[in-house]
């Protein structure tokens, strides 16, 4: 009795299934991880310019990385984030220090 | 390489964000000045879309995210690796398949697989898939049942609001004939000595769901 051919226990109604839900891209979070090399001042004139940062904010963003290990430059779109990280991480080796910047989902 | 009409077209994206001081050009900066291009106007025929719904999303969402050039900086503004992961595949695939020019069509294509792209998305709730895009080049197949395309340009042009309507009527409009369009064009024969029949049958008709036809019968003499 249990198993009831599944096809016939909606009492002849045809069930159509739902097209599966369309799902908002998700945004992402730059951020820049901390190490023991990069100057701090290297990090506030990335804020600064790339992030388009004041100077005020730039500091206590670079103060976030320097204490907790990581803080977060901004959230973006996975495209202009990955570009964003890309640019950076390209201008730190430039630069020669070992900076790391990174997305992540927010 | 690529094609003066596609020239054209990413000129005028790159033209628009810098005018904007936009930092980057985005995948949907290119999206949205592929609307204007020659190739890839009757794909979005094809597919049954409302060009200008999708161009104010499009618009709306690149001036709620984007990044502007600080005031006072000269700086280009830059592709991000998106746009050219895009202008990459296309380029790869016309050098695959052996063709010469790189089209807008291309690139439309070769947009479409952007992982978690905005521009994919948008597309998608609009309902163009990269399969719609690729059955129409490969085999004309649209998504609208169409003879021509006189028809379809027709009634693209005509109607801006209803067109999603126009869409689902359109397989009636092919397989069923509008009978009172056809009398109203005179292509019926007038019913001639039959007052009492119809005044019969517009009582019938008054008073029940049921519609009565009347078929006509040849009496001649």
């Amino acid at each position: 009795m249990s198993d009831i051919d599944p096809n016939h226990d909606d009492d002849g109604v045809a069930v159509q299934e739902t097209s599966p839900k369309l799902k908002r891209p998700p945004l992402y979070k730059v951020v820049l991880l901390n190490d023991d090399f990069t100057p701090m001042d290297f990090v506030v004139e990335i804020l600064t310019d790339h992030f388009n940062m004041n100077e005020d904010r730039a500091t206590q963003v670079m103060l976030q990385v320097h204490t907790q290990g990581i803080g977060v430059c901004g959230i973006f779109t996975k495209d202009v984030a990955e570009t964003k990280v890309h640019l950076v991480n390209e201008y730190s080796r430039e630069n020669h220090h070992p900076l790391m910047c990174e997305f992540e989902e927010a | 390489m690529l094609s003066k009409e596609l020239e054209v077209t990413l000129n005028q994206a790159f033209t628009n964000a810098h005018s904007k001081r936009h930092e980057f050009i985005t995948v949907e900066h290119l999206l949205l000045a592929l609307l204007d291009n020659e190739t890839v106007k009757p794909i979005l025929q094809a597919c049954a879309c409302d060009c200008s719904e999708l161009r104010g999303e499009l618009t709306q969402f690149i001036d709620e995210t984007v990044s502007l050039i600080p005031e006072g900086l000269q700086r280009e503004t830059q592709p991000t690796l998106g746009f050219q992961r895009v202008l990459q595949r296309a380029v790869f695939h016309v050098q695959a398949s052996d063709k010469k020019e790189v089209t807008g069509a291309n690139l439309f294509i070769a947009l479409f697989s952007e992982q978690d792209s905005h521009a994919v998305y948008i597309l998608s709730k609009y309902k163009i898939s990269r399969l719609d895009v690729v059955n129409y080049l490969a085999h004309g197949i649209t998504k609208v049942d169409q003879d021509s395309d006189e028809d379809n340009t027709d009634s693209h042009g005509s109607d801006n609001e209803g067109g999603s309507e126009s869409t689902e009527s359109s397989p009636l409009e092919k397989y069923a004939t509008n009978l009172n369009e056809e009398a109203r064009l005179g292509r019926i024969d007038p019913l001639i000595g039959r007052e009492q029949e119809v005044a019969h049958y517009s009582g019938a008709l008054s008073k029940t769901k049921k519609q009565p036809l009347v078929s006509r019968r040849i009496w001649c003499r």
